[in-house]
């Protein structure tokens, strides 16, 4: 109440070159807005007096606190609306308060009727023309929806970096201990003295040893997968980009050269990135290979390689000349694992998934433009 | 006959690998002898105590070392055995033969003046002849 008067005091000294109707107006309009927004954010107000030893709670904290119609706080009383376990904590930030310390933050707090809720509350000292501290206003505003709901983000979270983790041990145990199994199939079968067998039991060991080799390739692709996740975590590092791209094509060479690919690179617009130079690698090394592999029958492959700067994002482009995809069809499986497009049997649909995987895992993206008989184009996003 | 190799030692928790290699080398007569230990502390324990007696137990020329062991994996193996400077070692060619094709162990296993390779499992007939007929002879 004492607050309330010292308020309106200031309020009319800013106002003193206005005239009497215009106050009123303005003041009833402010303590319209300031009623609307406290009931719409759920935000109370409360201060103490310590020279007249009062307390004030505005109508807002009343309704939050569900106080009765008759409740007249006191100095004391404040601590009441506090949640037990954080009193500790409530009565630190009051006595730090009253000693000149401004707080804010969020606490546990209770209604009259002892309900608890989650709110964020803030208070500043008080001071009297002097300086002196006179006592402490302050606010809280009623958070728990959004707490509860951070809280269970916070446990979904934890969810699933469980089940991440669990995700991360099962395809190591697959990827290692299952290899371990395959490969004593395949030096068994190899091991096999065929020349004191029969036709059809020979045919029954190179099955052994079929079976053998193609399980073991499948868990190196489950372990290349694997890998991009696992080395999520390791830190970026400024990457030349054309170092890379020297070492994929001399990687390369050989199949540039039986190909008769002419290459055409351009990275002064964007000459380095911060990446992991392995993604990197790995994937101009794919879309290079894809490049070279589907090129088109009736001329030699032109492929050009560069990067630019847009709208303050960095792209990887490569386009060829090559047989072109029929997005129609494939678009949406081209990133798939285990999809190929031309009939090719030496395909093995990783190489994309991989680029996908890695280039997400960089937190950017891959696009693509094609004409089947023209050409296509990748676009990555760096950055 | 005249075997590439005396003694080479296998290092690994796999019998059935440790059964099938054995096979291969009696086959293919690639050593006189094989030493077959279950995990790294069976093997370190063993060449810690020969290798400080002069008059003990024959140095292996080669040894084809595992991983994923129990009780003391390879590279605890490799740890440990790096701590002693054994002059008999430098006769000693060691292989690490692993079913791992994480390119993190690969890149660890370059760390040991040990090691010469790292070899991904199966290992294949040929592979093995070669890296036996490449193993230092007994002076």
């Amino acid at each position: 109440m004492n607050i309330t008067a010292f308020t309106m005091k200031r309020r009319r000294d800013s106002h003193t070159h206005s005239s009497p109707m215009e106050k009123s107006d303005q003041f009833s309009i402010d303590k319209f807005y300031y009623q609307e927004i406290s009931a719409l954010t759920e935000a109370g107000g409360w201060s103490v007096d310590f020279k007249n030893k009062t307390s004030h709670f505005d109508h807002q904290a009343r309704v939050i606190l569900d106080v009765p119609k008759d409740y007249v706080p006191t100095l004391r009383s404040g601590y009441t609306f506090y949640a037990e376990e954080h009193l500790d904590r409530a009565t630190e930030f009051f006595f730090g308060c009253a000693e000149g310390k401004p707080f804010s933050t969020e606490i546990k707090m209770q209604t009259y009727n002892g309900e608890i809720f989650w709110a964020i509350a803030k208070g500043k000292p008080l001071r009297d023309e002097s300086g002196e501290i006179i006592g402490i206003r302050g606010v809280f505003r009623k958070i728990d929806e959004q707490k509860k709901r951070e809280q269970q983000l916070e446990q979904s979270l934890k969810l699933i970096e469980a089940h991440n983790s669990r995700l991360y041990d099962f395809a190591h145990i697959i990827s290692h201990n299952l290899r371990s199994q395959v490969s004593n199939l395949q030096m068994s079968s190899a091991l096999m003295d065929r020349s004191t067998l029969t036709e059809d039991q020979i045919e029954l060991v190179n099955n052994f040893e079929k079976i053998g080799n193609s399980l073991d390739v499948t868990l190196q692709h489950l372990n290349k997968i694997v890998s991009v996740h696992n080395i999520s975590n390791t830190k970026l590092e400024p990457v030349v980009i054309k170092d890379v791209y020297d070492r994929v094509v001399a990687g390369l060479s050989q199949d540039i050269r039986a190909s008769r690919a002419i290459m055409y690179t351009e990275f002064s617009e964007v000459e380095e990135v911060m990446y992991i130079e392995a993604y990197l690698e790995s994937i101009l090394q794919n879309l290079i290979t894809n490049a070279l592999r589907y090129k088109h029958p009736d001329r030699d492959p032109e492929i050009t390689v560069f990067t630019y700067e847009e709208n303050g994002k960095k792209y990887l482009m490569v386009r060829d000349n090559g047989l072109g995809i029929d997005l129609e069809k494939h678009g949406k499986d081209l990133f798939k694992l285990y999809k190929t497009f031309h009939g090719n049997k030496n395909a093995l649909g990783l190489g994309l998934f991989l680029t996908h995987n890695e280039v997400q895992a960089m937190g950017g993206d891959i696009t693509v433009e094609s004409k089947v008989d023209k050409g296509s184009k990748f676009i990555v996003t760096l950055q | 006959m005249n075997y590439p190799i005396k003694l080479a030692c296998l290092i690994d928790d796999d019998d059935m690998y440790v059964s099938l290699l054995t096979k291969l080398i009696d086959i293919r007569k690639l050593a006189e002898e094989i030493l077959v230990f279950k995990n790294g502390e069976e093997a370190l324990n063993h060449f810690v105590s020969s290798f400080k007696d002069p008059q003990g137990q024959p140095v292996p020329q080669i040894i084809l070392l595992d991983l994923n062991m129990p009780i003391m994996d390879g590279w605890g193996f490799l740890e440990e055995l790096s701590k002693h400077d054994f002059p008999a070692l430098n006769n000693c060619t060691l292989y690490i033969v692993s079913s791992s094709i994480n390119p993190v162990d690969i890149e660890r296993s370059k760390h040991f003046n040990l090691v010469k390779d790292f070899i991904v499992k199966p290992i294949g007939p040929n592979e093995l002849v070669e890296i036996f007929s490449e193993a230092p002879t007994v002076p």
